[in-house]
């Protein structure tokens, strides 16, 4: 019989990781995509 | 053309006059692969176990820990900005895709908490953050920088702190200075023409001009681009965007392949 601490590690910390599983890891920033667009910057 | 009259000045040749320029570097390395882990991968993955890295709620390998960032890309159409860590005062909200169709990204500026993150927005007054719910977005890492030193010419990528491309740049004249500041790309553009004052391609800046509150029916927002005046690189020629050689800015585009929320430290 797992102790409580060990139940709540065991339940909590997937929920604690939902969040931070939305990170992907490594170089996982997409290449910017290019949209066709006249800018309008500060040339 | 109305791009090209509001962004130029006298057409002196002072390219021979420039100071010395600098030669692109050539990357040492291609491209890390891109890893993507889905949920239930990310689950069984040993790293989600380990012990959090300092200053974030879970693990972080340490190879990329060297200038790493996050980006916030949003999920959702409206994302709203808070002004605490509470998410309780809401003090903008900012529209997905933005004008341009892009997807809305923010650069993280403190992801100690999981469900409150701290960005930088992409408005005025420059340097403006907030609080975003990270149930409106998903996150992203990477480990670009790019610095522009307006009194050296020069722009700088590096990738993992180490420099991967460098080159001479056109800045703004001394009238319509470039804000310092830290800002991040937020934006890639590809005018219809690219012979025209901004290039091939335009990264948006989410930095804006002091100078103007409106450009060319803009909102004066700072850019990194190309140009059609490759003469007048290394001098300060523009109203307040960073301006690269046409082959430079495609091929941090192109090569490179810079994602979005690439912080931008203008110094």
């Amino acid at each position: 019989m797992p102790s409580v601490s060990q139940m709540k590690r065991s339940r909590l910390a997937p929920i604690a990781l939902t969040a931070a599983l939305s990170v992907t890891p490594g170089n996982s920033s997409p290449p910017a995509t290019p949209v066709s667009g006249t800018p309008t910057y500060t040339g | 053309m109305l791009a090209l009259t509001a962004c130029s000045q006298a057409e002196r040749n002072l390219y021979s006059e420039s100071p010395e320029t600098l030669a692109p570097l050539q990357p040492e390395s291609p491209r890390p692969t891109t890893t993507t882990l889905t949920t239930s991968e990310a689950a069984l993955t040993p790293t989600t176990v380990a012990p959090a890295t300092d200053g974030l709620p879970f693990y972080v390998a340490a190879e990329d820990l060297p200038g790493l960032s996050f980006v916030a890309e949003a999920i959702v159409p409206t994302v709203n900005v808070y002004s605490s860590d509470q998410l309780v005062e809401q003090t903008f909200e900012f529209a997905n895709p933005n004008l341009s169709g892009t997807p809305l990204v923010f650069l993280v500026e403190d992801l100690n908490d999981l469900q409150a993150i701290k960005v930088l927005l992409p408005t005025r007054p420059n340097g403006s953050f907030g609080w975003i719910n990270s149930d409106q977005v998903r996150l992203t890492q990477h480990n670009y920088s790019i610095q522009v030193r307006l009194d050296d010419f020069a722009i700088t990528v590096t990738d993992h702190e180490e420099t991967i491309f460098e080159t001479t740049i056109g800045v703004a004249r001394e009238t319509t200075p470039t804000p310092l500041g830290r800002y991040y790309t937020t934006e890639l553009l590809r005018p219809p023409e690219s012979d025209t004052a901004y290039g091939p391609y335009a990264y948006g800046l989410s930095g804006y001009s002091d100078t103007f509150e409106s450009f060319l029916g803009g909102p004066g927002q700072l850019g990194i681009h190309g140009t059609n005046e490759p003469w007048a690189l290394g001098t300060n020629v523009s109203s307040g965007c960073v301006r690269l050689h046409n082959d430079d800015i495609t091929y941090l585009v192109e090569t490179l392949q810079l994602p979005l929320g690439v912080p931008v430290e203008i110094i």
